[in-house]
Parts: structure tokens; C-alpha cells; sequence
């Protein structure tokens, strides 16, 4: 499968806007989504289980954390980087 | 003799004055840092007229001013209310009410949902301790910086162990959150309990893993404070994401561990605990809800050096059982232990009545840990204390703690379950009243039935079902984000379904066993890949 960066970013914002915070704020790629009442723990693990099903990307356990997930934007970053690593991105061009 | 929360911090800041009293992250308060800090706390408050047995309240996130914050509202014979830092404006416009604050420690990033509290209605508050009140407010703020430059002495005050230490809200079955009373007194008997029966000492570093309006955290705090030991704040987004929050814990070399099995579910499915250097852990101790068996020996495996402890009792009487567990433990579930050396306890029938060793009823209990009463609830303090004749010209006074337990042999306590509606969720305690009564606060739904089902990750999730009124309109989203207006995250429910109508028990009530029942088989059915 491949990705382009913008659709990464694009469907992460999607799901945890629409998912995670029941459509009532538009998250923007820079918002701190550990913020309190934005995705609490839980939220977090369905975010994880929404990567591996929508990239086909297992989130290995030492990149769970506050570095890769603070937002929407590291949070793609991180993915552009090992989808790349295994081939899977194009560029947006 | 300390009889006063702050009293035991200022008793090491005189002994061990350089020790460190509380880290986060790369800051940290050393004992006589906490004293002084608390002190001019103290001597700002008065200046801005808190008086002895008033309520100020705490809402920021956790960080080093917060524990500023709880010793210096102690240090001016004030009670702390902690609030819960991501409680919707509802919520928190209520408790700000319903305990008349007029004085708040809070942050910047607080203001806005301040000002959403505001526009609800009036509110009590006067006084914002924190903001530089640069932006348009209408209460006096006092920025750090004036805090800083106050007396640092303590402030003479007037205040007994009987005075009100602490107000913690939690969820009420009536729709409306209660408030918890505690005293220095009763604080002060489980964080001395506790200190004791831990081993506690200066040595030790206590992770606080609870939010403040969580009951675990006055063992953090009070507890460590009794051995004179440093208690590290464990940030609300480290919390989230287990391999952050393990790092912490090998980073601060943290060795009490203190939280409830969700969270230590995630640190061993997801936290890499084998790359972490744990070898400072020397307790964990656990509390909230039951650990699953096989969750928890994987843990213990996991961390063969480390004891691991159940702690049980409701935030009403701090802890009272506690269960050591054994390396090769047995059997599916675990004893919440023996009661505590200061408590007693009683198991009694739907009457009142003491049952037979080794039946079940529900458990009551005596201790000095037990609080005062639910703040302003007259109703709710008659149907939770049960009093009993001991001599005849002696009552002793019980907590009825809802809990169903059986005593066996060895003098261990089994808990069974609920006498009522309340469930745990990831450790919080939730009525499942109060989620449905904001259900059918909106003007579109005729009824609604919440209740809990397991979960994979070892906890139990709130799954809701609304009918709504002819005419009315609401989707699920439009209904979960208002209850995201008047419930804290915890309380929401992970699915919430639109039906048409409900199944009924023979006297017409909404049959709420069986929609759990159908919930659980698609759950099974699912899992099952069918």
C-alpha cells in the first residue's frame, strides 16, 4: 500500500477529530492531543489499533510515546518516516 | 507529635532541610523549598482573606506548584479541593459552587474553561492564585511571583485535627457529584498507617500516578511526607503512553509504586519494561478495582524483585485491607486482605444484622481514616454511617461501604461485589445514576440505561443505550458531546447505541441486565470472529 505525506496527516486528523473527540473539535496538526480533555490512555490504545489497521503499520512499543504521539503532526512525521523505511510513501508531487 | 498535615513537612525541613521533598520531571523542591514555599502560600491566602475551615481549591495539572498548593492551603488552616484539571465546565462550576470556593491555585491554561464555568452562572470565586491577570478576568489574580516574595514563616493560625484537611469530589448516584470530608485527623491516621506498614522511608521516591482529586494520592503525599521520603509527580501525559511513563520510573528511580491495575496493565503490555532499569522499585502497590489474575502474574514474573500489594477501601475511609501477595499466589482472584490494625470491621445482612463467619454481607468499618461526611449532604451522611450500641452508654459509629465481602478463615476479606449501581472504571468510581441522569438531562432523550462491560485491557467500559423522546433529534455524537460538557472522560461511555425501544422486566422497568447480557455476546461473538 502506499501513502502520500499529506493523505497521512489527512487521516490521522480525520479519526482522532471525528473518533476520538466525537466530532465536536476540528484538531489542528499542532494541537497537544495530551492535553487534558482532549485523548485520554484509552484513546490513545485506539489510535494505535487505528494506525495498524488503516497503514498496515504495527506501532512497536518503544515508539509509544510522548515524542511520536504529542500531535497530530509529530505523530505523522514519525509514520512518514517508518512507512518510508518500508518503501511505502510517495511524495505528494 | 505531628498533629497536622503541614506540621509533618516542616518537621523534616528542620531535620533534613536539603532532602528532596518532591521531583517532576527535571524540577524538584527540596523539604525546606516546600516549607518555605507552602508558608508564603499560607501568609498570601490570609492576605487575600482565607480564613481557617474555608475551601480553596486546586485546578491545574500536576506539577511542583500543585504541591505547593496542597501545604500551603493546609499551612493557613484552609482545606484543599482538588479538581479534576480535565472536568467540562459544568462539573466544575458546580463543585466551585456546591463548596462555596472563593479562592483557586490555577494555571493559564485554565482560564478558558474558567470563563466557559462562568458563563454558566454566578460562581463563588473571588481569588485566582497563579494567572499574571493580564487577560480581562473578573477576579483578582496573584501571579507566582507575588507568592514568592510573602513571609516565609509560618502564619499564625488556630487549627485542630479536627478541622476539615481536605474535600475530594466523586461521582453521586443522584446525578450530581458528592464531596468527600476529610480531616487532618483521619488523613494524618492513614498516612501514618500507611508509612508504617510500608516500611517508608527517607530513602524512598513515591511515583504520584493519581490526579489529586483521586484518593490514592494522599498516600503519595501524606505518607511519604510521615517518612520524610520524596514523592515524584508522574505528569498526566506520561500516564498515557507506557513506555514514556516507564522511562520516568527508571529515570527517577522510583520505588513505591502506587496505582490502579490499568495502569500497570500498560506499563507490562506496552511499557518495554525489560529495556528499563527498575532495580530502585521495591513495591507496588495496587488499588481501584480487582487485577486480573493473569495480567497480574505476568507483572510479578515480569518484576521478581519487586513486592506487590491489593490495597482496599473507598475513598471515605482511605485504606483499610491490605494483601500481600505471595510469588506462586493460586486461584482467579485476590484477597483484598485483613483488616488494618486501626480499623475493625463488621459484616452485616440487608438488616443490619452481624452475618455467621463466612457468610457474606456488606462490609461496615470503624477507623480513625474514616471521614467526616459528605459535604452539605445531610441525606447522604444518615444512610452512610450505621451506628451500633457497643456498651450501653457507647455507639461506635460505621462506615457502610456499599461492598459485598466474605471473611474467611485466616481473617482475609473477599471482595464479592456491590450492593448498588456503582462501578470502576480504569479505578474511578462511577455511578452508573449519574451518567444515565445526564442522558436524560437532554431534551431529546425519553430514557436511558447505562452499565459496564469487561474489557480487554484488563478494566471494565461504560456502554450506554438511549431512546429518544417522539420528535426528538440527537445522533451518538451529538449526545457523547454533551456529555462531554458535564462529565469527566472517565465517566463517558465508550458506546453509546440509539434504539427504539428497550427490553423490559416484568414490572416494566428498562431490563438493564439483559441489555448487558446482549452487549456481551456480541462482545464474545466478535472476539470470537463470527
Amino acid at each position: 500500500m502506499q501513502f502520500t505525506q499529506s493523505s497521512i496527516g489527512d487521516t490521522l486528523i480525520e479519526y482522532v477529530s471525528e473518533e476520538l473527540l466525537s466530532g465536536q473539535t476540528r484538531v489542528g496538526p499542532d494541537d497537544n492531543l495530551l492535553s487534558e480533555g482532549m485523548v485520554d490512555s484509552l484513546g490513545m490504545l485506539r489510535l494505535v489499533g487505528f494506525i495498524e489497521e488503516s497503514f498496515g503499520f504495527k506501532v512497536p512499543p518503544q515508539d509509544f510515546v510522548i515524542e511520536n504521539f504529542r500531535s497530530v503532526g509529530v505523530l505523522s512525521d514519525y509514520l512518514q518516516r517508518r512507512l518510508a523505511d518500508a518503501g511505502q510513501v510517495s511524495s505528494d508531487a | 507529635m505531628s498533629y497536622l498535615l503541614p506540621q509533618l513537612i516542616e518537621r523534616t525541613a528542620a531535620r533534613a532541610p536539603q532532602h528532596q521533598a518532591i521531583g517532576c520531571l527535571d524540577r524538584a523542591l527540596s523539604y525546606a523549598e516546600l516549607a518555605a514555599g507552602a508558608n508564603r502560600l499560607a501568609n498570601t491566602l490570609q492576605a487575600q482573606g482565607v480564613c481557617r475551615n474555608d475551601r480553596v481549591g486546586i485546578y491545574m495539572d500536576k506539577c511542583l506548584e500543585s504541591a505547593l498548593a496542597i501545604y500551603g492551603i493546609l499551612a493557613c488552616g484552609a482545606a484543599y479541593v482538588p479538581l479534576d484539571p480535565s472536568a467540562p465546565a459544568e462539573r466544575l462550576a458546580f463543585i466551585l459552587r456546591d463548596c462555596g470556593i472563593r479562592h483557586l491555585i490555577t494555571a493559564d491554561a485554565k482560564l478558558g474553561r474558567l470563563a466557559q464555568a462562568a458563563a454558566s452562572g454566578p460562581l463563588p470565586l473571588e481569588c485566582l492564585i497563579g494567572p499574571d491577570g493580564a487577560q480581562d478576568l473578573p477576579w483578582r489574580c496573584v501571579p507566582w511571583s507575588e507568592v514568592h516574595a510573602a513571609e516565609p514563616r509560618a502564619p499564625r493560625v488556630k487549627c485542630i485535627e479536627q478541622d476539615l484537611a481536605y474535600v475530594i469530589y466523586t461521582s453521586g448516584s443522584t446525578g450530581e457529584p458528592k464531596g468527600i470530608m476529610h480531616t487532618h485527623h483521619s488523613g494524618l491516621s492513614f498516612a501514618r498507617w500507611a508509612a508504617r506498614e510500608y516500611g517508608l522511608r527517607q530513602e524512598d521516591r513515591l511515583a504520584n500516578h493519581a490526579p489529586l482529586h483521586f484518593d490514592l494520592s494522599i498516600l503519595d503525599y501524606f505518607a511519604g511526607a510521615v517518612a520524610g521520603a520524596t514523592t515524584v509527580i508522574v505528569p498526566e501525559d506520561y500516564t498515557r503512553l507506557p513506555a514514556s511513563y516507564s522511562a520516568l520510573l527508571a529515570a527517577q528511580r522510583v520505588s513505591v509504586l502506587y496505582t490502579v491495575p490499568f495502569a500497570l496493565i500498560q506499563l507490562l503490555l506496552r511499557g518495554v519494561l525489560e529495556e528499563r532499569d527498575l532495580s530502585a522499585l521495591r513495591w507496588i502497590i495496587y488499588g481501584g478495582e480487582p487485577f486480573p489474575v493473569k495480567h497480574l502474574r505476568a507483572l510479578m514474573q515480569r518484576l521478581p524483585h519487586v513486592r506487590v500489594d491489593n490495597i482496599y477501601g473507598p475513598a471515605e475511609v482511605n485504606g483499610v485491607t491490605h494483601h500481600t501477595l505471595a510469588a506462586d499466589f493460586d486461584g482467579d482472584s485476590v484477597p483484598i486482605g485483613p483488616i488494618a490494625d486501626i480499623a475493625e470491621a463488621l459484616v452485616v445482612d440487608d438488616s443490619g444484622a452481624p452475618v455467621a463467619a463466612g457468610e457474606s454481607g456488606e462490609l461496615l468499618v470503624r477507623t480513625p481514616t474514616m471521614m467526616q461526611g459528605y459535604w452539605g449532604r445531610a441525606d447522604l451522611n444518615r444512610a452512610a454511617f450505621f451506628r451500633r450500641q457497643l456498651l450501653p452508654e457507647y455507639t461506635a459509629v460505621y462506615y457502610r461501604t456499599g461492598d459485598l465481602v466474605r471473611e474467611g478463615g485466616n481473617g482475609e476479606f473477599e471482595f464479592l461485589g456491590r450492593k448498588d449501581r456503582q462501578v470502576k472504571v480504569r479505578g474511578y468510581r462511577i455511578e452508573l445514576d449519574e451518567v444515565e441522569a445526564a442522558l436524560v438531562a437532554h431534551a431529546a432523550v425519553e430514557e436511558a440505561a447505562v452499565f459496564a462491560v469487561p474489557e480487554a485491557e484488563g478494566s471494565q467500559q461504560l456502554r450506554a443505550a438511549v431512546t429518544l423522546k417522539a420528535g426528538g433529534e440527537a445522533d451518538r455524537n451529538a449526545l457523547l458531546a454533551y456529555l462531554k460538557e458535564r462529565l469527566s472522560w472517565y465517566m463517558l461511555p465508550a458506546v453509546l447505541e440509539l434504539r427504539d425501544s428497550f427490553p423490559r422486566t416484568s414490572t416494566g422497568k428498562i431490563d438493564r441486565r439483559r441489555l448487558r447480557a446482549e452487549a456481551l455476546d456480541t462482545t464474545e461473538r466478535i472476539a470470537a470472529g463470527r
